[in-house]
């Protein structure tokens, strides 16, 4: 009880930066985060889907969430991570320039999307979290990933936002 | 299994009949041995109808009928034992020769089997209610009765406590101890005692999730052993000569000679007989035709063939529907056979039988055939090719036609052949098991379908090739050849590259299209690798870098964020760690092939 109550007003989240702007998903998402390694690239796969790993013995893929998102792909760093998360039942990758912390957040500092980001946008876009030093964008990595990885080449086509919205909302 | 013979005895040794508390797993046994019944019954039954009084048939029928009855009388299902005592007795009266074979007595007895699978089913689901089994006994006794001077008197089907059922026909011929353990022997020993130790069971039963997660352990240790060898040759170059690095590998070479066993017996293990499969077809068949005033002979071949379980499981819907196509669409009326000049029972013969690394599913009927010229017809109305290229149309590309989606050459779907879903749908499924389909047909003499199939799809023998980097694995089953070629053999024709060998000519294919894996080696320009693969049909040569070794590969799927790459048919965990590609030879040879 006293756990549910605590999710009710706190959120911990995993905060990474991405082309100098800051993001994070919940923590309840991700498996572990890796240092980049080497990737199989895939002949013919979306272009942010940048290949396959081997995650103890699981091929697993691994997706550029700075091309996912449409952002300005830097240099490979010793920064550079890949965040597993688990969707689905489904472990994938994500490259990241670098994770900063793990924090819990109360509920109350993030504010309503509505306001801040396009509509197309909104439907991955939880909201935006003000901490003291830095504005934070909070991402529904579920939505990030159905909204269109399954279905069609991402960054091609704007129907993104339209399969994500036939997703009940949970 | 060992359980409910257990029970057996105990309950033989005491006289005192054990039901009503049936454990889940009890539940689960009896269920798997009810399946196996039913499945036989099924078979067996279409076979009496048409083989007629066969005395060993007959036998084997009321053996299985008779387990029906033990087992469910054991566990406390007494509708279900009372329903098999029915089908029993009828049995028996055959096997006497008191009365024998008609079509309404194998009716009755198949009746009476869909009754058993009804009351089967409510055991998995009991929020089906009840089900009255009256029916399907009133018809078996008439049955009998009309055959001849039956009595089935109302004591007999009253003695329905397991204990007395069992006990009525102590003179069968078949002893009524230990049904699961002795049905399978046909002849029964007299002695109790020597049964008891004679039968200690040889085989047993073991849930398919365990074989599937023993599967994936062995898949971890062959990734394992490629890894072992790559760095053992690395430790024996680096330190030879060192005792230690040479009981290492001594240590390790024994390692992987033991998995490379243990993987082949899981292999083995996870083999079911195609039997298992075929066996509810003629059912299937007899039935279809049934419904259409057709008359077919169904004939099976090569039950004992082994496949994959997973493969058995995922081929059954594609050989229903080809089944489906052939009485439907491919076997005449008797009639129309008749004016044909043709017997009016049709024949439809479904076989299999191994070839090499690949199991062979044929299946032919003397049907009338595929009108090519109506196959054209079709396809240029529903616009899947143009008038123009369906005149140039070899026989054989027509024929296929039949395999393009959205396509159906009857004007009416029946609820026979499906709505809608095609044969393309057939042709796909095969596929995706890295089989495929050929189909050979003459007018007015029927039809044949042959699909090639891989014994297994959890470990495939590959060619590892590099392309940019990349390691790729191509399938051995699809490689007919490799080639160092020049750069000046390459041709175009229509601006796609080609290759003439022999007397044919074959079109490339690189891999780097789409994602642009960087830029061909410069020291390679002048000359490079293709490999021929190819598909039932077509050949296509792959170009690349360089040939690598020879290997088995585990295939592990991309995952379900990487669905519909084309060309790419999983991924395999390399000797290195790192991951490689399966290369999906019939999809390169689609996009190659237009």
């Amino acid at each position: 009880m006293v756990k549910e109550t605590k999710r009710m007003t706190e959120q911990q989240l995993v905060l990474f930066d991405l082309a100098l702007e800051h993001y994070a998903i919940d923590s309840m998402n991700v498996r572990e985060i890796i240092r980049m390694q080497a990737i199989t690239k895939i002949p013919g796969a979306p272009a942010s889907v940048e290949g396959v790993i081997n995650l103890r013995g699981k091929v697993t893929p691994v997706m550029d969430l700075r091309k996912r998102l449409g952002l300005v792909v830097g240099q490979e760093s010793k920064e550079t991570r890949i965040v597993v998360v688990e969707v689905e039942g489904q472990d994938v990758g994500l490259i990241v320039d670098g994770v900063s912390e793990v924090l819990r957040i109360p509920v109350s500092v993030i504010e309503p999307t509505s306001t801040i980001v396009a509509a197309e946008e909104a439907d991955y876009i939880l909201g935006v979290a003000k901490l003291e030093t830095k504005l934070v964008i909070l991402l529904d990595i579920g939505r990030l990933l159905a909204g269109g990885e399954k279905r069609m080449p991402l960054g091609v086509e704007k129907g993104g936002s339209q399969a994500a919205a036939a997703v009940p909302v949970s | 299994m060992g359980t409910t013979r257990l029970r057996g005895k105990q309950e033989e040794a005491t006289g005192v009949v054990l039901g009503a508390e049936v454990s889940a797993e009890e539940l689960k046994v009896f269920i798997e041995e009810a399946d196996e019944q039913i499945a036989l019954l099924d078979r067996d039954l279409v076979r009496l109808e048409t083989e007629g009084d066969d005395p060993e048939l007959i036998q084997e029928i009321f053996r299985a009928t008779h387990t029906m009855k033990g087992s469910s009388a054991m566990l406390g299902y007494p509708r279900m034992s009372e329903l098999a005592h029915s089908m029993e007795s009828l049995l028996d009266s055959l096997r006497s020769g008191k009365i024998s074979v008609s079509a309404e007595i194998v009716d009755s007895l198949l009746y009476g089997l869909d009754i058993l699978k009804v009351l089967r089913d409510a055991l998995v689901s009991p929020e089906k209610g009840p089900m009255d089994i009256g029916p399907a006994v009133a018809r078996l006794e008439s049955a009998a009765e009309m055959a001849g001077s039956l009595r089935v008197g109302a004591g007999d089907r009253e003695e329905t406590a397991p204990a007395a059922a069992r006990r009525s026909d102590g003179g069968s011929g078949v002893t009524e101890t230990g049904t699961a353990a002795t049905d399978r022997e046909p002849q029964t020993t007299s002695a109790v005692p020597d049964r008891w130790t004679q039968h200690v069971p040889q085989s047993v039963r073991v849930d398919v999730k365990t074989l599937d997660s023993l599967m994936n352990m062995v898949e971890e240790l062959v990734i394992d052993r490629s890894r072992m060898s790559q760095i053992n040759r690395v430790l024996e170059s680096k330190y030879a000569g060192d005792e230690l690095v040479r009981d290492l590998s001594q240590t390790s070479g024994h390692v992987i000679k033991v998995i490379n066993e243990l993987q082949q017996d899981i292999m083995q293990v996870r083999m079911v007989p195609i039997g298992t499969l075929f066996n509810s077809f003629p059912r299937l068949v007899r039935d279809l035709a049934q419904r259409q005033g057709k008359k077919v002979e169904f004939t099976m071949e090569g039950l004992e063939t082994e496949l994959d379980r997973s493969i058995i499981e995922q081929i059954r819907d594609p050989l229903i529907h080809l089944l489906r196509n052939a009485v439907d669409h491919g076997v005449e009326e008797p009639e129309k056979r008749v004016a044909g000049g043709k017997p009016p029972i049709a024949l439809v013969r479904l076989s299999a039988f191994q070839e090499g690394g690949h199991i062979v599913i044929s299946m032919e009927d003397d049907g009338k055939g595929i009108d090519v010229n109506a196959v054209k017809k079709k396809a240029v109305a529903k616009a899947v090719i143009s008038a123009d290229e369906a005149a140039r149309l070899s026989m054989a590309d027509a024929i296929n036609l039949v395999f393009m989606p959205g396509f159906s050459t009857l004007e009416k779907a029946t609820d026979v052949s499906g709505r809608g879903v095609g044969l393309d749908v057939v042709k796909t499924n095969i596929e995706k098991l890295s089989g495929s389909v050929v189909t050979e047909s003459r007018p007015g003499e029927g039809t044949k379908f042959m699909i090639v199939l891989p014994l297994t799809l959890a470990v495939i023998q590959g060619l590892l090739v590099a392309v940019h980097g990349t390691v790729y694995v191509m399938p051995l089953a699809s490689v007919t050849e490799t080639l160092l070629i020049e750069q000046r053999e390459v041709l175009t024709i229509r601006g796609r590259n080609v290759i003439r060998l022999r007397n044919n000519v074959i079109p490339l294919v690189t891999l780097d299209n789409a994602s642009g894996l960087g830029k061909r080696r410069a020291d390679r320009e002048d000359k490079c690798f293709i490999v021929v693969a190819k598909d039932s049909e077509k050949s296509i040569g792959v170009v690349v870098d360089e040939l690598m070794e020879q290997q088995e590969f585990v295939v592990k799927p991309l995952g379900k964020f990487l669905v519909d790459i084309r060309g790419i048919a999983g991924a395999t965990i390399l000797g290195d760690g790192q991951v490689g590609l399966i290369l999906d030879v019939p999809a390169l040879i689609k996009m190659a092939t237009p």
